[in-house]
């Protein structure tokens, strides 16, 4: 689904990736792990080219991430950023902020459904009217993650998707993302303490002295 | 009109007192600034004749290409001006910023030449150099201003814009609320001034032209025209070249730059 391959990435001077090589598949639920500054996030901007590689190439579906237009690939591989930013006034805006981005149809999703994803990410439904500026960072962060399940992306790139979160939400945002993936989703999530976060079945990615390596 | 009284030369000496008595000072209180004043002093003498004998000299031009020339580098100066007080950029900005000031200040001086003031014909010196010479030298700090304010919040909002970009933003989507910023940045100086406009100031311009022996109603005309096409010019202007600017600070495949 997503290759990485022969992928060498500096900032300026400073190198973060050498060599990195390897792929997702489509239906993988992946975890990388590695150790705070180890690059994880360089790489998953990367993945969704928010920065491109100082050598080699990244490639989904096979296709070279140049050849792909820049909005159609970051709606396909959609990152979860690790600070989740609130840019509009109301929760409801956020959430449906990438449908005021869409080219085509202004697709309709009624305050129904979207009080009801509010209930399922744990979260008061009443929030959606509130001004996005007062939730807690664990709030922001589940308000972030709906966003861009709302835009409905193939893969799914999460920047330490739990940080913010309790024991009981963590569990309930993986569950989540399980159900995702054995409905056709890839999941790539990238965390510094995993531990809890993996599911059965994960392939396991390790990220260290910037090179990438699985673990059996 | 009678003409202005030539001031004598043994009256320009003695205008030297001012800044004596501001030397004398500097010494007394020992401000360390006697240098400062020689040498200002000198290069107020030195600049104002030099302009005088080239106005002297451009006042004399009677081919619209030649007096277009002159605003042409009067233009060119500006903008190196302008490179000098943006601090901290992300990209380089003087052929845009040149580019937007050539466009939008020709087009709104020589509106105003041909249809406001009517002067015949519309490339007349006496007429075009000054009032295009104003626009540019009271827009150079809001030009300044809108551009640092664009580069300030392209880095201060970088996670912004990349959540837009995450979204499936276009760059232009991703940085709409910086553009405005800046726009505004650029346009809110000419609007104060006009709120601020003969209550507290009588205007350079006019105070020249009442020196001159116009009537100050008929200053008062000249002084409205130039507000207002001082607006109308740091609008296009600054609209151009914040937009031109911005494409500068995104990649082709629209990933915001780093510096």
């Amino acid at each position: 689904m997503i290759e990485v391959r022969s992928v060498t990435f500096s900032y300026g001077e400073c190198p973060v990736l050498t060599d990195v090589s390897f792929a997702v598949h489509r239906g993988d639920f992946a975890v990388l792990r590695g150790e705070s500054g180890s690059g994880k996030s360089t790489l998953l901007r990367l993945m969704c080219k928010l920065e491109t590689p100082t050598t080699g190439c990244v490639f989904y579906e096979g296709i070279p991430y140049d050849e792909i237009p820049p909005r159609l690939l970051r709606r396909k591989a959609a990152l979860l950023q690790q600070s989740p930013v609130m840019v509009e006034e109301t929760v409801r805006d956020n959430l449906l902020l990438s449908f005021r981005f869409a080219r085509s149809k202004m697709k309709s999703i009624e305050d129904r459904e979207l009080r009801a994803l509010l209930t399922r990410a744990r979260l008061d439904h009443a929030l959606l009217l509130k001004h996005a500026g007062e939730l807690s960072m664990g709030q922001k962060q589940r308000i972030a993650f709906l966003r861009l399940l709302l835009m409905d992306p193939e893969v799914f790139l999460l920047d330490e998707p739990v940080s913010g979160l309790d024991e009981e939400s963590t569990d309930a945002l993986i569950g989540w993302l399980v159900e995702l993936n054995t409905l056709g989703k890839t999941v790539f999530l990238v965390s510094h303490t995993a531990s809890g976060l993996i599911p059965p079945g994960a392939r396991l990615f390790r990220l260290e002295n910037g090179h990438v390596m699985e673990e059996k | 009109m009678n003409g202005i009284i030539d001031i004598s030369w043994e009256g320009l000496a003695v205008s030297t007192v001012f800044v004596l008595l501001a030397g004398v000072t500097s010494l007394t209180l020992r401000l360390g600034l006697e240098k400062d004043l020689l040498w200002g002093a000198l290069r107020t003498v030195a600049q104002l004749y030099l302009m005088g004998f080239v106005l002297r000299y451009v006042f004399g031009f009677d081919a619209w290409y030649l007096v277009c020339s002159v605003y042409v580098i009067m233009i060119a100066l500006a903008a190196v001006i302008v490179k000098g007080r943006v601090k901290r950029p992300l990209v380089r900005f003087v052929a845009p910023v040149f580019f937007s000031m050539l466009l939008s200040y020709l087009v709104v001086t020589m509106l105003v030449t041909s249809v406001i003031v009517r002067v015949k014909p519309w490339y007349d010196p006496v007429y075009f150099i000054p009032l295009g010479g104003m626009v540019i030298g009271n827009s150079i700090s809001a030009v300044a201003l809108a551009l640092e304010r664009l580069f300030e919040e392209l880095r201060l909002r970088r996670d912004e814009i990349e959540l837009r970009l995450c979204l499936g933003a276009s760059a232009a989507q991703a940085s709409a609320t910086v553009f405005r910023s800046a726009v505004r940045a650029g346009m809110i100086p000419s609007i104060s001034s006009m709120m601020g406009v003969g209550i507290v100031w009588i205007p350079g311009m006019m105070t020249g032209q009442i020196l001159a022996g116009a009537s100050p109603l008929a200053a008062v005309k000249y002084q409205i025209v130039v507000m207002f096409m001082l607006v109308g010019a740091t609008t296009v202007s600054t609209v151009m070249m914040v937009t031109l600017v911005r494409r500068k600070c995104f990649t082709d495949d629209e990933r915001l730059i780093r510096r």
